[in-house]
């Protein structure tokens, strides 16, 4: 199976929900099987063409691996096996995001608060003098 | 009432694989092999179709797999668990028991057809 069935088989697991560890291993444990098939082809004589031909059709065709693999449920990801639970957790994440999101923006922006607070206090401060100096002057007059 | 039988139906790649991991663990393409080997090739189908069956079985814990690097090649090696044991076990027991039916009724049309 060349490469670029190895990747339309990858995209098509996913599209169809199987977890990613899986996917991975299947395209890992794939490719090794094809190699190996190669080599015995080779081994027996063949040429390098006829044994790349030979170990593609004896490893099966794309549809065919991956039907097998889409019929079995239990390879799934966990939100696709589980959507209700996944739609509660990722409800939660998200509420949870949602109020986490004011002091992760403060948290990152800290120095340019801290900058704006102090010149904030200042200004508050200097007004203040200067209306307290204003009235302590009309007081006098 | 009698007992119904999925295993018979869908069991045997399980049955197969994990009868010959029991004895010794082995990757992928080495399990195709001994397939072919142990039933004399009576048994075809793609080989790429084995790795769900693998994975199933290692999901449902009746096999553990590691990684091995040989050579500069990635080994997958799966064992049979304790649970994949029992498994195997329950399967043979029906195998062994949809075989004596099948074996009996393929006797008694002989028998039928004498």
């Amino acid at each position: 199976m060349p490469d670029r069935e190895f990747q339309e088989l990858e995209h098509r697991l996913l599209q169809g929900g199987i977890a990613r560890t899986y996917v991975d291993r299947t395209i890992l444990e794939l490719q090794e099987h094809c190699a190996d098939l190669e080599q015995a082809a080779l081994a027996a004589g063949l040429s390098s063409v006829a044994a790349r031909v030979t170990a593609r059709a004896a490893l099966g065709n794309e549809q065919a691996i991956s039907a097998a693999i889409l019929a079995r449920p239990e390879l799934l990801a966990w939100n696709r096996r589980w959507p209700h639970v996944a739609a509660c957790v990722s409800s939660v994440v998200f509420v949870g995001a949602l109020a986490e999101a004011p002091f992760v923006f403060c948290f990152h922006r800290a120095p340019d608060i801290l900058r704006w607070s102090v010149a904030g206090a200042l200004a508050v401060v200097l007004v203040s003098s200067l209306a307290a100096g204003l009235n302590w002057m009309i007081t006098l007059v | 009432m009698a007992q119904t039988n999925p295993p018979f139906m869908s069991g045997v790649p399980e049955l197969l694989v994990l009868r010959l991991l029991a004895s010794r663990e082995m990757y992928g393409y080495e399990i195709v092999k001994a397939v072919r080997l142990v039933t004399g090739e009576a048994i075809g189908f793609g080989e790429g179709v084995i790795y769900p069956v693998l994975h199933s079985l290692e999901e449902t814990g009746a096999l553990k797999a590691r990684r091995k690097e040989i050579n500069g090649r990635t080994r997958v090696y799966y064992s049979v668990t304790t649970k994949g044991q029992r498994r195997l076990d329950h399967l043979s027991g029906e195998w062994q028991r949809v075989s004596t039916g099948v074996n009996s009724a393929l006797g008694k049309g002989a028998v039928g057809s004498a």
